[in-house]
């Protein structure tokens, strides 16, 4: 499986009593009343929280960084709510940065929202695809920051509704192996890298390969002419 | 037939009388074709040796906060909170940032039902995955929503059949018969596998009256050197041929 088109979602919703959950998304258990037993985790505004380690919600174990045989394009983020923004992290580089050249919060939720199911007002957002979209090389560590512009569930008080849960999503493109050689060779040419151009790529060897062949055997052909022939 | 859409829906719904083992534990992934919960097929998802399948849409039930509603001890409404993953052989297709295997994809990224209100799904499963003649595939539903404890927190006796717990959706093309193997003969070419594609290869097909090409160029081209070896023998004499 070469190419894979994967996502990450990432909520501040925790049992209650924890900050972080670093097993992935956490079980969540109800009291007889149907209340949640876990809690929204405050998120103060203007601090960058990295939503694969940053020690709040749902987080991984150790950093996104791509092996040696890994290639992926980065083709939509969202976020929940419309007072937050998103931005990508490369290496130490964000990748949004506000017109003086600073890096800023990123894509806002209102730009790219990433709606709960029980949202009031319908967001359709200006954009469903980043383009162009963003590479990370094989070796580079990447990550998501969310960021909120106002305080977010001040005191981690205990959700009644989707809408009060902070959400982050990614979606790209997991390139590898053989693929991710293709990539590579795509990214020299700069053609864009996306499943179809791979697979034009692909479709590329493969016809030069063909036509390597028979023009091997015409010139096998014209190298054993000039030989001597051999009686048999 | 040789190209079908096909669909598969999955659906746990309430069972009458509470028993905590009919229903899934929170965190379990369970198959939504062979598992012990809602509705199953007898046999695993196998693509026959004369099959090609193309997966290409699929989503489970949207929310994250259960919302249960209950009356008298009979529970009426529960979301999941669910996430799939795609597993074919043994390989899980979804996989975290940190390269081990995941939950898969949201409810939320790719729900279903999908409903007028609903936005746009933001998943979209692009490149569609195929799977070939003698894989097996199967997609695994988690409930992160603890239904058991809650049952038990809330002293629930009954979930009506009426009660939609989790819905799942799969959809998917069907290749069967010449058009798989039309299918294999895309891949070797590493033409995107559609049913586009396949339509085009098939006319290609038939303007070449019949004929297999690669046969046919084969068969010319081992006609000519038989040919020329035939004259190379008459040039000069060959003792292997004509005794």
């Amino acid at each position: 499986m070469s190419l894979r088109r994967q996502a990450y979602e990432w909520r501040n919703i925790v049992p209650t009593g924890t900050k972080v959950s670093n097993t992935g998304h956490p079980i969540l258990t109800y009291d007889a009343a149907g209340n949640v037993q876990a809690t929204v985790q405050q998120i103060d505004p203007d601090r960058p929280i990295d939503i694969m380690i940053g020690g709040i919600g749902n987080n991984l174990e150790e950093p996104a960084e791509l092996r040696a045989n890994q290639f992926i394009v980065i083709d939509s983020v969202a976020c929940w709510p419309i007072s937050s923004a998103v931005n990508l992290r490369i290496g130490t580089t964000r990748y949004f940065q506000d017109p003086s050249g600073i890096p800023s919060a990123g894509m806002t939720g209102a730009a790219m929202p990433f709606l709960p199911s029980d949202a009031t007002q319908q967001f359709t957002g200006h954009y469903n695809v980043l383009i162009p979209p963003i590479y990370v090389l094989p070796g580079q560590s990447w990550g998501i920051e969310y960021t909120a512009t106002e305080t977010l569930n001040a005191g981690s008080p205990v959700p009644t509704s989707d809408s009060e849960i902070a959400r982050a999503y990614v979606r790209y493109l997991l390139i590898d192996g053989a693929d991710m050689l293709v990539a590579m060779k795509l990214l020299e040419s700069n053609i864009p890298v996306s499943s179809e151009t791979i697979q034009w790529y692909k479709r590329t060897l493969i016809r030069h390969s063909l036509m390597a062949d028979v023009a091997s055997e015409e010139s096998l052909g014209e190298v054993l002419a000039d030989l001597e022939r051999r009686l048999i | 037939m040789g190209i079908r859409i096909q669909n598969y829906e999955w659906t746990l719904k309430g069972n009458g009388a509470y028993v905590a083992t009919d229903y899934p534990q929170a965190l379990i992934q369970n198959s939504i074709f062979v598992g012990p919960y809602g509705n199953r097929i007898e046999i695993p998802p196998f693509v026959k040796e004369t099959e090609f399948v193309v997966i290409h849409h699929f989503g489970c039930s949207d929310g994250i906060l259960a919302k249960p509603t209950e009356s008298g001890g009979s529970l009426t409404s529960w979301k999941p909170n669910g996430f799939v993953q795609i597993v074919i052989n043994t390989t899980g297709y979804y996989q975290d940032p940190q390269n081990t295997f995941s939950g898969g994809i949201s409810g939320g990224a790719a729900p279903y039902p999908w409903t007028i209100t609903d936005v746009p799904p933001h998943y979209e499963l692009l490149p569609p995955i195929y799977i070939l003649p003698e894989q097996t595939w199967d997609f695994r539903f988690t409930m992160m929503n603890d239904l058991r404890d809650y049952c038990a927190n809330a002293g629930i006796t009954e979930i009506p059949e009426t009660t939609i717990l989790a819905q799942c959706f799969v959809q998917y093309y069907l290749f069967d018969g010449p058009d798989a193997l039309i299918c294999h003969q895309l891949l070797e070419l590493g033409i995107p596998i559609t049913v586009d594609n396949v339509e085009w290869y098939k006319r290609l097909l038939l303007r070449s009256r019949g004929l297999d090409t690669q046969t046919w160029e084969y068969y010319l081209s081992a006609m000519q050197a038989y040919r020329d070896r035939d004259e190379y023998h008459e040039k000069y004499g060959s003792r292997t041929r004509k005794a």
